[in-house]
């Protein structure tokens, strides 16, 4: 049991990477990007062409992966704009129809087969304290504590941070204050694009990828950022966390067949309780 | 083109006019004998017509504002229960089908205590969130559901004689009038809908709740009251799917793509009127699997995905919001 509490632990640290992008888009430009998983699975099969034609390690490849992440999520700015009101509800079915031509498009680029990035190395254990943990799980976990530690220092200490997390909490007031929103909204969905698709080759080697396994990472990167709250590191940490350690009892107790309906019965709850939003004072 | 132009404007009721509704009603009544015995043809229309009527039960709260991601609950729950009636219970398909109606229109009351009060994007992903679960559910109750491998050998609907109506008949054409009959009282329940108070009170809260509430309507009871129908329709449709085919299993019966497609068959046909869905249904489905699939296999969801975001960037009221506009525009020339 404790080893699948730790296990869960370490997985939970990847989800809350996997979530980051997501947050700070819905934070910023209001977008339920219902196509993140997507662009997570997207960077799962750049990473895993990269480790099949060259070696390159998957923490390497997550550079390279976020490429393509950015590009779309910039170039779903323009389209963006056009969506009428009520905006968070359209954009919601707007992303939506955007991931079923992404995941159109995965199947002819890619094939249905499922892919996996099988680094050798990384199967081997650690034991530590009398429990064996695969070292990719570790690195996957200390790469992403990593980039979320180098978003957490960017969001409270450079002056970009503080107005990306200004326009967060109240748009029009930190539009008074000298912020151009159009170009924080760049930026935020150019980044979280980015986190998206940096995510995809930690994805991939953790786990099988396949065109239409995009569902899960976006219900998991949902469930912490209803938990966490937009523009806060540490609240999609926690969330994470938490979320793997549930999900690790729950599968332990009851096989891997009810991990997805914890998260998905956490969620469920997380709205019960978070009626009306997540910020205070934005209507949706 | 100006929006808001011939009642296209949000709030307004579309309309449609009235030749086009009757024409397609009474072509709809004579395709069997049209089709004669290519009963494939037959097969394909009475699966439109179950989309059909899934994207109706779908637009009901749709027009409160609540915008289900989540309608494969109340299709699989309908379906299961059809089957389960007809199997266990030894009930003729017809009488399983009232109960399956019935008991996915509890599930609809039930997700509007769940669901019902949380505000627009947050209620989409409750029911998501419900059908998923139901989903898994439905996946690992073997003791009821017999697990992934499903209920098979579900009865057919048995022809019912109607002596004096000279009317093709058949298991196909049993079918395909049970899914038209149903879809003609989902359209005529919502024309009710629409002419009554309770229709005044679904677009009050669609255009805002306070506000709604602040005239003096019960917000909660109207919902329960969309959310309960739809889960009844939505419910028949998945019984019909039950005994057309035979069979069910959680894969097809719960599958996201059943809650998915009616919101894109509704929002594409033209979610402010009162066929659209229909319309919608017909031209997706049909397209698919007439023109295609033959031309490129497996490509349905370019087609669906692409519906979806030409609905949100260029046609926000859908194909009959559209025509409305054109021919609104035309007479305004004139």
């Amino acid at each position: 049991m404790l080893e699948a509490a730790v296990s869960g632990l370490i997985t939970g640290a990847f989800y809350a990477l996997l979530a980051s992008g997501f947050a700070l888009i819905f934070g910023v430009a209001r977008v339920f990007n219902l196509a993140h998983g997507e662009l997570v699975v997207l960077g799962g099969y750049v990473g895993e062409w990269l480790f099949r034609l060259t070696g390159l390690s998957p923490i390497l490849a997550m550079p390279v992966a976020a490429l393509p992440g950015m590009a779309l999520a910039l170039g779903a700015r323009p389209l963006l704009r056009r969506v009428g009101e009520p905006f968070v509800l359209r954009a919601l079915v707007l992303t939506f129809g955007a991931s079923l031509l992404l995941q159109s498009g995965l199947q002819m680029a890619f094939t249905a087969d499922f892919r996996l990035i099988a680094v050798p190395a990384w199967d081997r254990g650690i034991a530590f304290a009398g429990l064996r943990v695969p070292t990719g799980r570790l690195v996957v976990a200390g790469a992403a504590l990593v980039v979320l530690g180098l978003l957490h220092v960017c969001f409270t200490r450079t002056f970009f941070g503080k107005g990306l997390r200004a326009v967060c909490l109240d748009r029009e007031a930190a539009a008074l204050a000298g912020i151009n929103p159009g170009k924080v909204d760049r930026i935020a969905l150019g980044l979280g694009g980015a986190l998206a698709g940096a995510a995809g080759p930690l994805f991939a080697a953790t786990q099988y990828v396949s065109p239409s396994a995009g569902m899960g990472p976006t219900l998991t990167a949902i469930v912490l950022t209803i938990f966490g709250g937009v523009g806060s590191m540490g609240g999609l940490l926690l969330g994470g966390l938490l979320l793997g350690l549930a999900e690790g009892l729950a599968s332990w107790i009851g096989g891997a067949a009810w991990r997805e309906v914890t998260s998905l019965t956490l969620l469920l709850l997380l709205l019960r309780w978070r009626k009306t939003g997540l910020a205070r004072g934005r209507g949706v | 083109m100006g929006a808001g132009r011939g009642g296209t404007n949000q709030d307004a009721i579309g309309r449609v006019p009235g030749w086009i509704g009757v024409g397609g009603a009474l072509l709809l009544i004579l395709l069997p004998i049209l089709v004669g015995t290519r009963e494939y043809l037959l097969y394909l229309g009475t699966m439109a017509l179950t989309f059909g009527l899934l994207a109706e039960s779908w637009n009901l709260p749709a027009q409160a504002g609540l915008i289900s991601f989540g309608h494969a609950a109340f299709f699989g729950v309908g379906a299961y229960a059809s089957a389960l009636l007809s199997l266990r219970g030894q009930l003729s398909p017809w009488v399983a089908m009232v109960g399956a109606g019935l008991f996915a229109g509890l599930l609809g009351l039930l997700a509007a205590e769940v669901a019902g009060d949380l505000a627009g994007p947050y209620f989409s992903l409750a029911t998501l969130a419900v059908a998923e679960i139901l989903r898994v559910v439905a996946l690992h109750w073997a003791a009821l559901t017999e697990g992934a491998w499903g209920l098979v050998g579900i009865p057919g609907l048995p022809p019912v004689g109607l002596g004096w109506i000279p009317l093709p008949v058949g298991d196909r054409a049993t079918d395909y009038y049970a899914a038209l009959l149903l879809l003609g009282v989902v359209c005529g329940t919502q024309a009710c809908v629409r002419r009554a108070p309770l229709g005044l009170a679904i677009r009050a809260i669609r255009q805002g709740e306070t506000r709604a509430a602040a005239s003096g309507v019960d917000a909660r009871r109207v919902k329960r009251i969309a959310l309960g129908l739809s889960g009844l329709f939505a419910g028949e449709a998945g019984a019909l799917h039950a005994h057309i085919l035979h069979w069910v299993d959680p894969a097809s019966a719960f599958s996201p793509s059943l809650s998915v497609l009616p919101l894109i068959m509704a929002m594409f046909g033209g979610s402010g009127y009162l066929l659209g869905p229909v319309l919608g249904a017909m031209v997706l489905y049909l397209g698919n699997e007439l023109v295609l699939q033959h031309l490129a296999p497996g490509a349905h969801l370019l087609l669906y995905g692409g519906a979806v975001v030409l609905v949100i960037l260029a046609l926000p009221h859908g194909i009959l919001g559209w025509i409305e506009a054109r021919v609104g525009g035309r007479r305004a020339a004139v």
